[in-house]
This record gives structure tokens, C-alpha cells and sequence, in this order.
């Protein structure tokens, strides 16, 4: 799944202040045209950063997956870290990072 | 003179031919001895049925799960043992004592112990050793029961429902708990519902590495319970959460108890190639036996 349009999440202020981080986890469901159909997020933190990661992903779109020459519709999970370093709220996107380590 | 130097260079060829010869043989009869040492229940394949082999579905034994044996009607008796050995798996032969104890318990109490082996032909001289007092034998494929290694004792209740399973060589206490389920009946239901800590830290391989191994649930969420110091990262996300979780300079120990051989086998995998330490360890309730997915563990140099 490549993603072509990419809207990361922002770290809702409520969960910064309150120092909550860690994993978000999404399972997406993308169309054979590539936009998504679905998300569901699997792991938060807590609720603002599920609602922030859900928001983010449905603005997401991906190239259409084909198989053997064919679009079809996919399902792949995405991970943001949610992380306050040096006192900033970070952000990161997991899965593009390990696409471009590939 | 000619034919003097030419017997000296043949004595002396046919000397380092010997040793040569000698040496050939020293590998491989090392060789032989270190696969027959290193074969997990040093039983060699052409001993019993290939077919036979316990298969590591041990979601076919679940505690739980009715069974049916055609070697036993489970309604004779207040509950049923079922003991999986085979003849040259070590922890077998080690416990043999237990396991005659089971037989002579069982059988004072009334309570049924069917010993199932691979091959009843070639493991007549086994059930001769272990010389129990009373018990009925089975195949293996006759029970059409799979279990993830041997010993294995399953105790079915009267109505052919599975309610506890015992894996490997087991520690005193579980045998006294096994001897007193025997002598109790009705301490089969307590047993049941006592928790047991479940993870994998009652292996005592484990205490060797101390503080310095995590323990990962490879299972979907939905399936298991958070347990304190168990990280919960799924099969599927563990090539992209391995780097930002994991820490290098511990041994990462991957808790198969709730995923099949093969979701096992990938998680040491992807961990192994990721440059970490990896070992898997069976179900909750192993403690050493000859089987797959005993203590495994694999390096791989960074």
C-alpha cells in the first residue's frame, strides 16, 4: 500500500498535557480506487488521539493495489507514535518509516 | 638404493593415508553423534510412523473442548487420563516415575489411564519398563488427538471435555497436583478454576537471563488479556513496532502459548532479522518436554 496523499495525525493538547503517549494503531480499508473506505483504530493512548488518528486517516489515499493486473480493495494497519520529546509533542509515522528504510 | 627410497616413500604414504582415513572417520562419527544428540527427542524418524508424529494443533486439545476416544467410554469413569509418551523422548523416560505413580493412583481410585504411543508394536518394551500397574494403551493416531510435545497428560471429565492439560516434565508440584486430582475427584472443578500465572515466566530456563529478556504476546488483541511485563504486539504489526519497542541488548522472548507453529515461527523470524535475540516458548503450562516448539533459541550476529 502506497499512500499518496498523507495527513498526519496532530497530538490533541488535552493528551500532551496530560503526558499521555505511546502507540496508535489503524487498520485501514482502502477502495480499489485507492481512497479510504474505512478505519478503525485499534490502540490509542487514549480517546482524543484514537478521534485525532481517525480523522487524520480518512483524508489519507493510497495508489490502487493491483493483483495480477487488477485493483482491489486492501486492508493494512498503520502505527503513529505519539511521543513528548525534550517537552514537544511528536508525532510519528511508523509505517512510512519503515517504507523508506525498505 | 632406488628401490629402498621408493618402500619408504610408500610406508610413508600409506601412514598419512591412514591418517587421513582415521581422521574421516572421527568426523563423522561426530557427526552421527552430534545430529543424534542434538535431534530434540533423540529418537531417529525411522523408529515410529511419520504420520504419527504429535502435530502442534493444540487448539485440537483445548481445555474445554469435548473429545472423543474410541479406546474409552469417558461415562465408565469420574474422569479419564490421558498420557502421551514416547519411548525415547527424555523427559518421558524421566518421568516414568510420575507417571507410574499416575497408574497405580488411577487405578486404586478408579479413575482411567490411557497411555497412548506412537507405535504400540515398538513401544511394547517402554510400556514394559515403565511396568505400570494398570492402564490401557492407544496409538497416537488411533485418538486422533494432537499435542504440542510429549509427556503430555490430559484429564477429560465424564462427559468427554477436556479440563486440564500437562505438558512436559513436569515439577513436584504440579505432580502432587495431578496426584491429588486422582485421589480427589471433585478437586478437578477447583483446578479448573484456579488461575494460574499463565505466562512464561514459570519456565525455569528463563531465570538464567534474569531481568534481561522481554516477553512479547504475538496474539490480536481481542484474544488474550494485558499481562503485567508482556508486551502485546501482533504478528502483524511486529515488523514496524520491533525497532520502536524493542530493545537490542535484551533477549526477546516471543510467548507462543496463544498462536499456532507457523505465527510462531514467523515472529522468531522477523525479530531474528531485525538483529535481535530471539527465543519462543510454547503454551503456559510447559515446562520441558520433546516436542517442536520446546525453548528455542536463536542468535544472529549484528
Amino acid at each position: 500500500m502506497d499512500a499518496t496523499t498523507v495527513v498526519k495525525p496532530e497530538y490533541p493538547p488535552s493528551s500532551f498535557s496530560r503526558h499521555h503517549e505511546g502507540p496508535a494503531i489503524v487498520e485501514v480499508h482502502v477502495s480499489q480506487k485507492g481512497s479510504v473506505v474505512a478505519a478503525k483504530v485499534l490502540e490509542a493512548p487514549d480517546a482524543a488521539i484514537s478521534d485525532a488518528v481517525d480523522a487524520a486517516l480518512k483524508k489519507w489515499s493510497f495508489q490502487p493495489t493491483l493483483l495480477r493486473g487488477t485493483p482491489v480493495q486492501v486492508t493494512g494497519r498503520i502505527v503513529f507514535y505519539f511521543r513528548i520529546v525534550n517537552g514537544k509533542p511528536v508525532v510519528v509515522d511508523a509505517s512510512l518509516d519503515t517504507r523508506k528504510r525498505r | 638404493m632406488l628401490v629402498r627410497s621408493w618402500k619408504k616413500l610408500a610406508i610413508r604414504f600409506l601412514k598419512e593415508l591412514s591418517w587421513i582415513l582415521a581422521s574421516v572417520v572421527v568426523v563423522l562419527v561426530s557427526l552421527a553423534v552430534y545430529k543424534h544428540i542434538s535431534s530434540p527427542n533423540h529418537a531417529s524418524h525411522d523408529d515410529f510412523p511419520s504420520n504419527a508424529t504429535p502435530s502442534l494443533a493444540r487448539q485440537v486439545i483445548g481445555v474445554g473442548r469435548s473429545i472423543k476416544v474410541a479406546a474409552i467410554d469417558f461415562r465408565k469413569y469420574p474422569f479419564s487420563l490421558i498420557l502421551f509418551a514416547q519411548p525415547r523422548c527424555g523427559y518421558c523416560i524421566r518421568s516414568e516415575p510420575f507417571h507410574r505413580t499416575v497408574s497405580v493412583e488411577a487405578a486404586k481410585n478408579k479413575v482411567a489411564f490411557i497411555v497412548a504411543v506412537p507405535s504400540r508394536k515398538k513401544a511394547q518394551q517402554y510400556l514394559n519398563d515403565i511396568n505400570m500397574s494398570s492402564y490401557i494403551t492407544a496409538e497416537w493416531k488411533d485418538l486422533s488427538l494432537s499435542v504440542d510435545g510429549t509427556p503430555t497428560i490430559i484429564a477429560v471429565d465424564s462427559n468427554g471435555v477436556v479440563r486440564r492439560i500437562w505438558i512436559g516434565q513436569l515439577s513436584p508440584t504440579k505432580e502432587k497436583e495431578i496426584i491429588n486430582l486422582i485421589v480427589k475427584h471433585d478437586a478437578l472443578d477447583a483446578a479448573v478454576k484456579e488461575k494460574s500465572r499463565g505466562g512464561i515466566d514459570n519456565y525455569p530456563i528463563l531465570a538464567a537471563y534474569g531481568e534481561e529478556r522481554q516477553i512479547i504476546d504475538v496474539s490480536e488483541r481481542a484474544k488474550t488479556e494485558p499481562r503485567q511485563g508482556v508486551i502485546n504486539i501482533p504478528l502483524y504489526e511486529l515488523p514496524i513496532r520491533a525497532s520502536y519497542e524493542l530493545d537490542h541488548r535484551r533477549l526477546q522472548v516471543v510467548d507462543c502459548a496463544n498462536v499456532s507453529l507457523k505465527a510462531c515461527s514467523a515472529s522468531t523470524d522477523i525479530l531474528a532479522k531485525a538483529g535481535y535475540r530471539t527465543a519462543a516458548v510454547g503454551a503456559g503450562e510447559y515446562y520441558q518436554s520433546c516436542g517442536m516448539t520446546a525453548l528455542r533459541e536463536r542468535t544472529q550476529e549484528r
